[in-house]
């Protein structure tokens, strides 16, 4: 028995080719369809917006080259993809080297953003699917479990996943060190521009009910009330001129106008920090020139940070991440080794019984 | 021993737990919000709370802290028994009061809460060794 993972992924196909053969997760024909390709004991489809593979479980060792060009064909045609280079777009892995590939794959190793969580419940949810459709058998469930387990190894061993890598979720994270509790506090955006955009996605998702937009005209604010009340979010149109009369009432303030003086000056934030009894405010400042006065950060419970000190914080856990990468690729060759070892042990028993048989 | 001298103990044993536990609350704020403000926050991982949990836990033990303290003195002047030590204890209790009466008047918090309560904590534990040392016969 042999395993063999043949695809492609973002790092080997762009958009264009991976759209056209990718396969719906809740879609069996493509099931159906792998069983019947020659040499495939036991198959697992998995189509994720960055990759599409298919990992397969083959009997005979010496029909290998032959099976994965006929699973190359079965990506092919099924989608009816007539594209004549596609062979150089997949890769082709079998044996050992199949198995550190999907152990990689699972622990999140081979994802554009190294180290993000949803490839493992991806590749679960592929799992459970494959079964649906019964193409799993027993050697293909032994080998995703232990996919699991060095996924989950990977995670607990290293701090892979730790520290956040996008402009949103180190914002989310800061709001977090000096909130105990999000959801039940005032954002106010001052302007909404496409960053800014980002970021108020991420606060969204920690369930914040109530922001306030300053903006010139209340016209201009249409466009995100429309997107806040599809996560049934309070929002309160706030006129610039009145910006002092609102200040005091912010935890967080989020500025991303790009008007060329500072809109909420150190005066200003000095107020609001008496009004409001010394509770921290944190301001995050996107917009370029800046719209926050930089010297606000130097008033007591005041936090600012800028669109530098944001990247700045990415670029730094990226470098710490992929130091755990480092740490991680090592966990996976072990047990890429100690599965690969074990299973050709089995095969070995296995030809021995049929050989007595 | 009288009854009231015994009460004294057991008030201020437990004021001077709570009023630690809120000093080393305090520690843990001054230490979360010197890596916010440096913007280091990220640099090492840490298990800290947020700055507002810190921030209420604190607040909550120095209130204990503090009401403890008053009944331990109240107990000291009850038993009319009243000593140098307690000037220290006095003092103590009047710099907590302060933070508590600059809390509820200004939000007063954070740093400058840090360095009131290291002064208060140290004359509370100055009256307790004296105390000591006068109990074996210093």
């Amino acid at each position: 028995m042999s395993i063999v993972v043949v695809g492609m992924s973002h790092k080997t196909a762009p958009l264009s080719v991976r759209e056209k053969i990718s396969f719906s997760s809740e879609d069996l024909k493509p099931y159906q369809e792998l069983q019947k390709v020659k040499g495939v004991e036991e198959g697992l489809i998995l189509s994720t917006c960055n990759r599409v593979e298919i990992c397969a479980a083959i009997k005979n060792q010496e029909d290998l080259q032959k099976t994965a060009q006929a699973i190359s064909d079965f990506i092919q045609n099924y989608h009816g993809f007539l594209e004549p280079n596609l062979s150089s777009y997949l890769y082709c892995h079998e044996g050992k080297e199949a198995v550190r590939h999907a152990f990689r794959v699972a622990a999140s190793l081979d994802s554009l953003v190294v180290g993000e969580p949803q490839i493992l419940g991806q590749v679960k949810e592929a799992y459970r699917i494959s079964q649906q459709a019964q193409t799993l058998g027993p050697r293909l469930h032994r080998f995703f479990n232990r996919a699991f387990f060095v996924a989950k190894r990977v995670r607990t061993e290293t701090k892979i996943g730790h520290q956040p890598i996008s402009v949103g979720s180190v914002t989310v994270q800061l709001c977090q060190k000096i909130f105990k509790e999000l959801s039940h506090k005032s954002i106010l955006l001052i302007g909404a521009g496409e960053m800014a955009q980002v970021i108020v996605d991420h606060l969204i998702q920690k369930k914040i009910k109530s922001f306030y937009i300053a903006n010139r005209s209340e016209e201009s604010v249409g466009e995100l009330r429309e997107r806040f009340r599809e996560h049934s979010v309070f929002v309160q149109y706030v006129p610039l001129e009145e910006l002092d009369r609102w200040l005091f009432k912010m935890d967080v303030i989020l500025a991303s106008a790009a008007s060329p003086q500072f809109i909420v000056t150190r005066k200003l934030m000095e107020e609001a920090i008496v009004q409001r009894k010394q509770k921290s405010i944190f301001c995050i400042d996107i917009s370029v020139p800046r719209n926050i006065d930089p010297d606000i950060h130097h008033i007591n419970n005041i936090y600012l940070y800028n669109v530098d000190d944001l990247q700045g914080i990415v670029k730094e856990n990226l470098k710490h991440r992929e130091e755990e990468a480092l740490k991680a690729e090592h966990i996976v060759q072990e047990e890429a080794n100690k599965f690969y070892e074990k299973m050709h042990q089995m095969r070995h028993w296995n030809t021995w019984q049929s050989a007595r048989a | 021993m009288s009854s009231f001298l015994s009460w004294h103990i057991g008030f201020s044993l437990f004021s001077e737990i709570q009023l630690a536990l809120a000093l080393v609350l305090g520690i843990l704020y001054w230490i979360q919000e010197k890596r916010l403000k440096e913007k280091t926050v990220f640099v090492r991982e840490s298990w800290f709370p947020s700055l507002e949990t810190l921030d209420k836990v604190q607040y909550r033990l120095l209130v204990i802290g503090f009401i403890s303290l008053t009944l331990g003195i109240g107990m000291v002047i009850l038993e009319s028994s009243l000593k140098p030590k307690q000037g220290w204890m006095f003092l103590g209790w009047a710099v907590y009061g302060v933070i508590l009466y600059l809390r509820r008047l200004t939000g007063f918090r954070g740093r400058r809460v840090l360095w009131y309560s290291l002064i208060g904590f140290a004359l509370v534990i100055l009256a307790s060794l004296h105390g000591m040392g006068m109990g074996r016969g210093l």
